[in-house]
């Protein structure tokens, strides 16, 4: 409350108008009912779900243990959930006019993709802790190295989806897609072997799917890139498969924001 | 002082330029799914000067938010330019300095009045978002969600967001609609302590009243192009007289329509519309030398006001361009 009687002069608008009050209510509005379900219930009730449904031929993993391995991929799928989640509200200032009262504001369009992103990930920061905790108190264990590479890049990797839910938001109406992004993160997340551990042909279909990048990322310094039974996945794949995905979603958002906003 | 003075001229770069918004030849057509061309906006020429209150006055459909669109820069003219304190409208908008009331939209449902005001007001160095709350009267409403706001509360909270910017041009585009008396008072009484700090305004409405009673200058269009263009009693004489009716047989009609002040004549199914500008001399001739009945008196209404000076304007166009309007068509 101290921030309201901070003098004026230190309200510039620096950044294409971006600041922290725009910022603080655009969170404000993110943290909706629904998104809370998506983003931190949910990856948390997974992982008490399946911690403990480790193969049975046993897993072993070079640096950890399964419910490390299950902790990472909930942190992946929850930051993923949380990224996406501007699509809700970006669809609804599509169709409420929001953006033309945006477009007659200072705040240019690079600063409101600016805005969307810096929610999305200050948001995917979210479930990432509450899994990390969930983690820590029910047994997973890894070396230190792991936990922090691995919630990391689960964390940063998040910004391929912000990507797409920007591209979402910008293509679909609020009902639909009410319930679209919670339902294509959790299907992306299974294809992208963040919930059950894949091996043969499904994970040679996985290693196209966008999240496979980020979940072999995140835990390849769990498992050196070895799955259950044995399989390897390289760091230049996972690599490609994020920047991939990243450009592809990234090119889909600003070619809609452009239509959107009417401005050719 | 030295440093006063030239922040001073700095900041009155274009305070030399007279005009507030200047529309010149701007023409924009849209297209349906069929490829039909439809021409919003038809070559709209207009100047507004600063500190003027204007009201645009126009039936719907006459082009007014589409012109109001392109005056703000949120739709490209196809042709012609628009220009605002001799700036691209983009730009002008942007920092603030002309800030628009919208029709309808622009305002996020879940967000409170309080929390609309102020994140809008977090992008404008130096806004005070209690002072604009308080000048557009939704003080009260600070923590009502916009979804559960009236159409007044709604038109009330865009103002106040439009003020953040301390502007010096308004554009309200028919900001009134969907108002209350009460509510269409008070706001015009917020709107008008505005324009005496100086601040030019220029209004959309399809109320004659409005404009009669708060706008300097009225300027009329229709079919995107302005058909009349002056100060609110001009416009208020062409649009006055009075309508009177009759049943009358058409020989007796002919006679009556030469008394003098008879303007025209229309028979709309069974009864004889005059349209005069003394219904008195006519009322005489009516009743003392025709076997006219059921006569009856009516105002004029804005609409006959629109049609009367659209039509004449429509008639003074065609007849001088009558030529080229067809090439065009067909090019």
């Amino acid at each position: 409350m101290a921030a309201v009687s901070a003098p004026a002069a230190a309200r510039t608008s620096v950044f294409n108008g971006v600041n922290p009050t725009f910022v603080r209510y655009e969170l404000r509005r993110r943290f909706n009912r629904q998104t809370t379900i998506f983003t931190v219930l949910l990856p948390a009730v997974l992982y008490l779900a399946l911690f403990r449904t480790a193969p049975s031929g046993g897993a072993s993993l070079p640096h950890g243990n399964f419910a490390a391995w299950m902790m990472i991929g909930q942190a992946v799928y929850g930051a993923a959930t949380a990224a996406v989640s501007s699509a809700a509200t970006i669809s609804v200032e599509k169709s409420v006019g929001w953006m033309r009262t945006v477009a007659m504001s200072p705040l240019t369009p690079p600063g409101y993709l600016l805005v969307k992103v810096l929610c999305s990930v200050l948001m995917a920061g979210v479930p990432v802790v509450i899994v990390g905790v969930l983690g820590s108190l029910t047994g997973a264990h890894a070396d230190p190295a792991v936990w922090l590479v691995s919630l990391l890049v689960a964390w940063v990797g998040s910004a391929v989806f912000a990507a797409l839910g920007i591209g979402m938001g910008l293509a679909m109406k609020p009902d639909v897609v009410m319930h679209m992004p919670g339902l294509v993160m959790t299907a992306l997340a299974f294809l992208g072997n963040l919930f059950i551990p894949l091996s043969g042909t499904m994970l040679e279909v996985s290693r196209y799917t966008p999240m496979y990048g980020v979940a072999t990322l995140a835990r390849y310094p769990l498992n050196d890139g070895f799955s259950f039974h044995g399989e390897h996945s390289s760091v230049a794949g996972a690599v490609f498969n994020l920047l991939a995905w990243f450009a592809g979603f990234s090119f889909l958002a600003v070619r809609r924001f452009r239509k959107s906003t009417g401005r050719p | 002082m030295m440093t006063e003075y030239q922040e001073r001229t700095a900041s009155r770069g274009t305070a030399s330029e007279p005009l507030a918004a200047e529309l010149t030849g701007v023409v924009k057509r849209f297209g349906d799914a069929k490829g039909e061309v439809f021409t919003a906006v038809n070559g709209l020429d207009l100047r507004i000067r600063r500190g003027e209150v204007v009201a645009f006055l126009g039936p719907n459909g006459a082009g007014k938010t589409t012109s109001i669109d392109m005056l703000l820069g949120l739709t490209r003219p196809d042709e012609g330019e628009v220009r605002l304190f001799g700036t691209d409208p983009e730009r002008a908008v942007r920092s603030g300095r002309v800030a628009a009331v919208l029709q309808s939209g622009g305002l996020l449902p879940d967000l409170t009045v309080e929390a609309t005001v102020r994140m809008l007001a977090s992008l404008h160095p130096g806004a005070d978002p209690e002072r604009c709350m308080e000048r557009a009267g939704v003080t009260g409403l600070r923590d009502r969600r916009v979804a559960a706001c009236s159409g007044g509360e709604q038109q009330r909270l865009r103002f106040a967001v439009a003020l953040l910017s301390e502007p010096d041009f308004l554009v309200l585009d028919e900001p009134t609609a969907g108002m209350d008396v009460v509510a269409r008072r008070d706001f015009w009484a917020a709107v008008r302590e505005d324009a005496a700090r100086g601040t030019t305004v220029m209004f959309a409405t399809h109320y004659m009243e409005e404009a009669d009673q708060f706008a300097d200058r009225v300027v009329m269009i229709d079919k995107g192009a302005v058909v009349a263009d002056g100060s609110a009693s001009s416009i208020r004489a062409a649009i006055s007289g009075r309508t009177v009716s009759a049943l009358i047989s058409p020989y007796e009609a002919e006679l009556a329509a030469r008394t003098p002040g008879v303007r025209s004549t229309t028979v709309r199914g069974e009864r004889t519309y005059f349209s005069c500008a003394d219904s008195d001399a006519l009322l005489r001739v009516l009743v003392g030398e025709t076997r006219a009945r059921e006569v009856e008196v009516a105002p004029r209404s804005l609409e006959e006001a629109f049609l009367a000076i659209t039509e004449n304007a429509r008639a003074a166009r065609g007849a001088r361009t009558a030529t080229p309007a067809l090439v065009k068509e067909n090019a």
